[in-house]
């Protein structure tokens, strides 16, 4: 009887463990698919705003906006046309390399982060009177979940 | 050893006895003389070799199963049932407490002759306890089968989750060691930085110190190293890479040169930190096992 009754013991003490690991990983799977996908959206983000080509301006502009939200969106809503004009005007085809990203910290439950992003953009100008340029950019960006996906809220460059 | 069963047991005479007393595979009854003498017998201990592994656990380390053989225990003349009997007899209530199905089994006429075996039926017929015991046996199997490897991958991901936070410190507290150094205390500053280091950078090290060491005390160079930010890339359990967004300045005055030249540049290295067994004289458990910097020096003009 005392075998019967602790086997019925390590059957519901196994349930409850099953039910709580279960839960808990499910929990840190989640987080570290949110970790993963915040330094991703991260990275598109920064990546496509070294990523405009004169041709395509207007496609890789709304790409940008579509990362985006808060004050990063409306601050560089705000630089579009300035920088429209400028991509137009000189015939400049930019492209961003990622060279790395990575979590600063994400917030317990998980609708907010930091990401660093390390990006090199090349400048050509179609005229070929200014040589290509090469820049170096280290960007601190802030995210935050909008409807499950994450965007780009704040960006600004480490100096 | 056939013994007549009201014979007074005396271990020292019992030619079994040599080989028991003292590592008993139910172990010492405390308070009793007899090493045989059974405490009590709770209702259904004897019917199942599981049962009775559970209730006469074996504190001399001896296994239960060894002795008495699992359900071939009414063949094992040496039974514990056969000895607490020879003892017993005179407590007939007991056997109805050890199980016995009123069938009209009479144990006692079983010890005349201790080698014949149980009727064929007693030992085929499941019991619903035994039935019981087996479905929930099963049950209990099945769900360990599911909860250890869950719980092993919780583990895991929470120890990589640790692991990054663990590196990322590690690595902010390092950076300024492995990459600062001064003309005057050269020697000193390589062999921190490299305290740190471990694999095969370690020797990489090593050979920079041979190479870059003379030509920072001929220049007289001063860097000075600032962390302006530290984040994970990825992180495993024990592994972690980590991006250092950092600031250099660089004091250097060349042979002939009349004033020091300064420069301040901005950089970003990548660090693979590894756990490692030993911990240094800050307690930290981490290494440095690599480290680049990325596209190598960034103009400052950024």
């Amino acid at each position: 009887m005392i075998a019967l009754t602790l086997l019925v013991i390590a059957a519901a003490g196994l349930a409850v463990a099953l039910v709580w690991v279960r839960a808990a990983l499910a929990e840190a799977d989640a987080r570290a698919q949110d970790r993963r996908a915040a330094i991703r959206v991260a990275a598109a983000y920064i990546v496509g705003r070294l990523s405009l080509d004169y041709h395509t301006v207007d496609q890789d502009m709304q790409r940008v906006l579509a990362m985006s939200t808060g004050r990063a969106k409306a601050g560089y809503l705000k630089d579009a046309p300035a920088l429209r004009r400028a991509t137009i005007d000189n015939k400049a085809v930019q492209q961003g390399a990622l060279r790395a990203a990575g979590l600063v910290t994400m917030s317990p439950a998980r609708d907010s982060a930091e990401v660093l992003v390390v990006a090199d953009g090349s400048i050509h100008w179609d005229k070929g009177k200014v040589a290509p340029q090469q820049r170096f950019y280290r960007w601190h960006t802030t995210l935050a979940k909008v409807e499950g996906a994450w965007r780009v809220a704040g960006a600004e460059q480490v100096p | 050893m056939s013994r007549h069963p009201y014979e007074a047991y005396d271990p020292g005479r019992d030619p079994d006895a040599a080989a028991t007393v003292g590592h008993h595979p139910y172990g010492p009854v405390p308070g009793a003389r007899d090493p045989y003498a059974y405490p009590g017998a709770p209702a259904g201990s004897g019917d199942d070799p599981a049962g009775n592994t559970a209730e006469y656990e074996d504190t001399a380390g001896h296994q239960d199963t060894a002795r008495h053989g699992g359900t071939a225990r009414y063949d094992d003349t040496s039974s514990y049932d056969d000895r607490y009997a020879a003892n017993r007899l005179d407590d007939a209530n007991l056997y109805d407490a050890d199980g016995s199905d009123g069938t009209g089994y009479d144990p006692a006429a079983d010890l005349w002759d201790e080698y014949v075996p149980e009727p064929a039926a007693r030992r085929r017929r499941p019991r619903p306890r035994t039935v019981a015991m087996a479905v929930l046996a099963l049950v209990v199997a099945g769900l360990a089968a599911v909860t250890v490897p869950s719980y092993l991958d919780l583990r895991a991901a929470r120890a990589a989750e640790a692991a990054g936070a663990a590196a990322m410190k590690a690595a902010r507290a390092y950076v300024p060691d492995l990459m600062s150094y001064d003309y005057r205390t050269v020697d000193a500053d390589f062999a921190r930085a490299r305290a740190h280091t471990t694999g095969s950078l370690t020797d990489h090290y090593r050979r920079l110190e041979a190479t870059l060491g003379p030509v920072i005390k001929q220049r007289r160079t001063v860097q000075r190293v600032e962390v302006r930010g530290v984040a994970v890339e990825s992180a495993a359990p024990g592994r972690a890479v980590v991006l250092i967004l950092l600031n250099r300045t660089t004091t250097s005055t060349p042979p002939g040169a009349k004033a020091a030249k300064r420069e301040v540049a901005t950089g970003r290295v990548r660090l693979v930190m590894v756990k490692t067994d030993k911990s240094d004289k800050a307690g930290s458990a981490w290494s440095v096992s690599d480290l680049t910097t990325l596209l190598g020096n960034v103009p400052p003009a950024l």
